[in-house]
């Protein structure tokens, strides 16, 4: 081994040799969860703290007391206002609209709003709610024609170690599924509407392919049903 | 640029994220490849280190600590793999095809100082080849490493002394190994 003299020189030279160039693949990656994430709104982001803020020192000090009472103030606010509002009178809401055309709460969604590739029918959404934080992508598979899948369940399989798919059937009506990923990625609510009017009484499949950023195992996964 | 970049990647615009990600991300890699030393690892923790910033970027109120934030970023992914890793047990590494591989400097120097070398860096736990490679690679200063790390200078100062004393006992221990070896031949 070289003397240990010139030991930093040496450990210096060792590590500036390897790669300094990164592939595409983690870069692409994380764009596609950028997209898929959009910036939401945060109205107490100011109260957040600065990843690298300065630790409490001198001065300083004066700012932790002035968030706390910012804090609670924004507390008293809130109470004041739901307080003033008192009970709210009792509503009939109309029924839900069956025009082909969503309604605006209907799509108010902060989740990935996916068209499913459909064989036969109206066209079907799935809007996917991930809480998890580690969902990459979602998009649609191509189901063939005909009944593949059960209505009753949703059956999920390993595309790859990180991807999963889910395939599920139902009447071909236009429905505007809700998937919901909790925060273990492992258990999911898909969110199904009944058909509304008539419809063909053939059932179609749906395949809906999502995919994390980490592994996940099909067979530990729970989907409900509602 | 960069400043500009990450102002409008604070305010949520995409394609300011994806330009900025391009622009730091071989820096990031770099840093990452030599704590971890593992081309797929390191992959992993600048894909996890550029998620983070998107999703904490609009916490960071000065613009002109991004490069420090990154950098504390990246040694936590790389910290965090490693001791994925180590759960794991151990890996086959493969070289991707195109990976960019610089050519040994001086080309005198014996293959066995950089073997021992890789054998003994290994040895450490990822937090000291973090400050090893701060100091020693990105070439930063006790300070600088101090707040990368979120630490004082003085305990900054401290893991760096003992970390580069564990590299070379580790580098003695696999002399004297290689010694004992020659000797039973």
């Amino acid at each position: 081994m070289t003397t240990l003299n010139d030991f930093d020189r040496v450990l210096g030279e060792w590590l500036n040799e390897g790669p300094n160039r990164v592939p595409d693949r983690p870069i692409d990656l994380a764009v596609e969860h950028a997209r898929s994430h959009p910036r939401r709104p945060d109205p107490i982001g100011f109260l957040r703290p600065d990843p690298m803020a300065r630790p409490f020192r001198g001065l300083g000090m004066s700012l932790r007391p002035a968030m706390i009472l910012a804090t609670l103030a924004l507390l008293l606010a809130a109470v004041v206002a739901i307080g003033v509002g008192g009970p709210k009178p009792s509503v009939v809401l109309p029924n839900p609209s069956s025009s082909p055309n969503p309604s605006p709460t209907a799509t108010a969604s902060t989740g990935i709003i996916v068209d499913l590739t459909v064989a036969a029918g109206q066209p079907q959404t799935v809007d996917v709610i991930d809480e998890s934080g580690t969902l990459l992508q979602a998009s649609s598979g191509s189901p063939t024609d005909g009944q593949g899948f059960p209505s009753d369940s949703v059956e999920v399989m390993n595309i790859d170690a990180n991807t999963l798919q889910l395939g599920w059937a139902g009447y071909p009506c236009r429905t505007d599924h809700e998937l919901r990923i909790g925060n273990d990625p492992r258990v999911m609510t898909l969110v199904r509407p009944p058909c509304e009017g008539v419809t063909d009484s053939i059932g179609v499949d749906r395949i809906l392919i999502l995919h994390f950023s980490e592994p996940i195992v099909a067979a530990e996964v729970a989907i409900t049903i509602q | 640029m960069q400043r500009d970049l990450v102002e409008r990647a604070r305010r949520g615009e995409t394609e300011a994220f994806d330009a900025l990600a391009r622009l730091v991300s071989g820096r990031l890699f770099a840093v990452a490849y030599r704590i971890l030393r593992d081309h797929y690892l390191a992959e992993d923790a600048v894909q996890q280190t550029l998620i983070t910033i998107w999703n904490e970027l609009p916490r960071l109120r000065d613009p002109e600590r991004f490069d420090a934030w990154t950098y504390r970023l990246v040694v936590r992914s790389s910290v965090a793999e490693a001791r994925r890793e180590r759960r794991g047990g151990a890996s086959i590494q493969l070289l991707p095809e195109d990976a960019d591989v610089s050519p040994p400097p001086d080309q005198y120097r014996a293959v066995a100082d950089r073997d021992q070398l890789e054998r003994g860096f290994r040895r450490l736990t990822p937090e000291q080849r973090a400050i090893l490679v701060l100091q020693h690679y990105a070439g930063q200063s006790l300070a600088e490493i101090a707040d990368v790390l979120g630490i004082p200078v003085g305990t900054a100062g401290s893991r760096l002394h003992y970390a580069t004393r564990a590299l070379r006992a580790a580098l003695e221990a696999d002399g004297r190994n290689v010694a004992a070896e020659g000797r039973l031949a």
